[in-house]
C-alpha cells in the first residue's frame, strides 16, 4: 500500500512539474513496462504447468466475471441518473 | 490491447519450456513501482482541479459504478463458490487491466492476476462493441459505468459517438477517477483478510 501511495503521488508530482513534455516519453515507456510485465506473467503461467491446464476454466470464468460486472456497474449507474434527475 | 494478448500467449509458450522451479517474482516487484509512478506522471499532466470544480455532482457515477461492480461481483463468486477476495479484486478492476493485473499477480498470485486481465479486457471490449446497444437500453451514462478507467482513453472516441460531446468531460473524469482510485483499491483489498 506505501509503495502504492509513494509511487502515485511521486508521479502525480513529477508530472504536474515538468507538464507535458516528458508524456510522449512516459507513454512509449509505460507500454514498453507493462508489455514486459504482461510477458513475465505469461511465463509465470507457462512455468505452473497445472495452472496452464486450467487455462479454459480461466476464459470462462473471466467472460461471466466481465458480464456480470459491467451489469452491476449498469444497474448502479442507473441509481445514479436517478439521482441526477431529482 | 492485442499487444498485451500477444506478449501473453508469447510469455506462456516459453514458460512451458522453461524449468518448472524458475523464480521470477523479482522481476515483478522491480517493475510495479516504475509503473505506478509512470500512471502518476500521465495524470500530473491533467488539470485535475479544473474538471473536477465543473463537473462536481458527477464525481457521484464512478462510486456508484464501482460499487455496482463490486457488488456483482461478490454474488458473482457466492454462485460459482469462487473465492470473494479474488473475485473482487477482479471485479473492482473498472476495466483497468495492465496495473492492477500485475498487482494481484505479484501479491496474490498469477491465476487471478491473469483472470483479472483477461476479465478486463472483456469488459473493454464489451464497453467498445456493445456502446450503441448499452446506450439505447440503458442510457447514456452507462456506457461510462461499463466502460470504467478506459473511458479517459481506449473507450472515448465510442462514447462521444454513441453519447455525444457533452459526455466527453464527463467520460474524462470518470476515467481520471477510476485510474487514480483503482490502484489504491486493489491494494487496499489485497492488504483486507475476507
Amino acid at each position: 500500500m506505501i509503495t502504492v501511495i509513494i509511487a502515485l503521488l511521486s508521479g502525480l508530482f513529477i508530472g504536474r512539474l515538468v507538464g507535458a513534455k516528458v508524456l510522449k516519453v512516459n507513454d512509449v515507456a509505460f507500454m514498453f513496462l507493462s508489455t514486459i510485465f504482461i510477458f513475465i506473467m505469461g511465463i509465470s503461467l507457462g512455468l505452473s504447468r497445472s495452472t496452464f491446464a486450467g487455462v479454459g476454466n480461466i476464459l470462462t470464468n473471466s467472460l461471466f466475471l466481465a458480464i456480470f460486472a459491467s451489469l452491476g456497474s449498469i444497474i448502479f449507474s442507473s441509481f445514479f441518473s436517478k439521482l441526477l434527475s431529482k | 490491447m492485442t499487444r498485451l494478448i500477444v506478449a501473453c500467449l508469447l510469455g506462456l509458450l516459453i514458460g512451458l519450456f522453461l524449468p518448472g522451479n524458475l523464480n521470477i517474482n523479482l522481476m515483478f516487484s522491480l517493475i510495479l513501482p516504475i509503473l505506478l509512478f509512470s500512471v502518476g506522471v500521465s495524470l500530473g499532466n491533467i488539470n485535475i482541479m479544473n474538471l473536477v470544480t465543473n463537473n462536481r455532482k458527477f464525481l457521484l457515477l464512478p462510486i456508484f459504478s464501482l460499487i455496482g461492480s463490486i457488488v456483482f461481483s461478490v454474488i458473482y463468486a457466492l454462485i460459482m463458490k469462487n473465492g470473494i477476495k479474488e473475485t473482487v479484486l477482479v471485479g473492482s478492476a473498472m476495466g483497468f487491466y495492465s496495473l492492477p493485473a500485475i498487482m494481484v499477480s505479484t501479491q496474490i498470485g498469477v491465476v487471478a492476476g491473469t483472470t483479472l486481465l483477461i476479465t478486463n479486457m472483456i469488459r473493454e471490449a464489451i464497453t467498445i462493441l456493445l456502446a450503441p446497444l448499452i446506450t439505447k437500453i440503458f442510457g447514456k451514462y452507462s456506457i461510462i459505468a461499463v466502460g470504467g478507467a478506459t473511458t479517459m482513453d481506449v473507450s472515448l472516441v465510442m462514447i462521444k459517438e454513441v453519447g455525444g460531446s457533452e459526455l466527453v468531460p464527463l467520460a474524462i473524469l470518470n476515467g481520471l477517477v477510476l485510474t487514480l482510485g483503482v490502484p489504491f483499491i486493489t491494494s487496499l483489498f489485497i492488504n483486507l483478510r475476507f
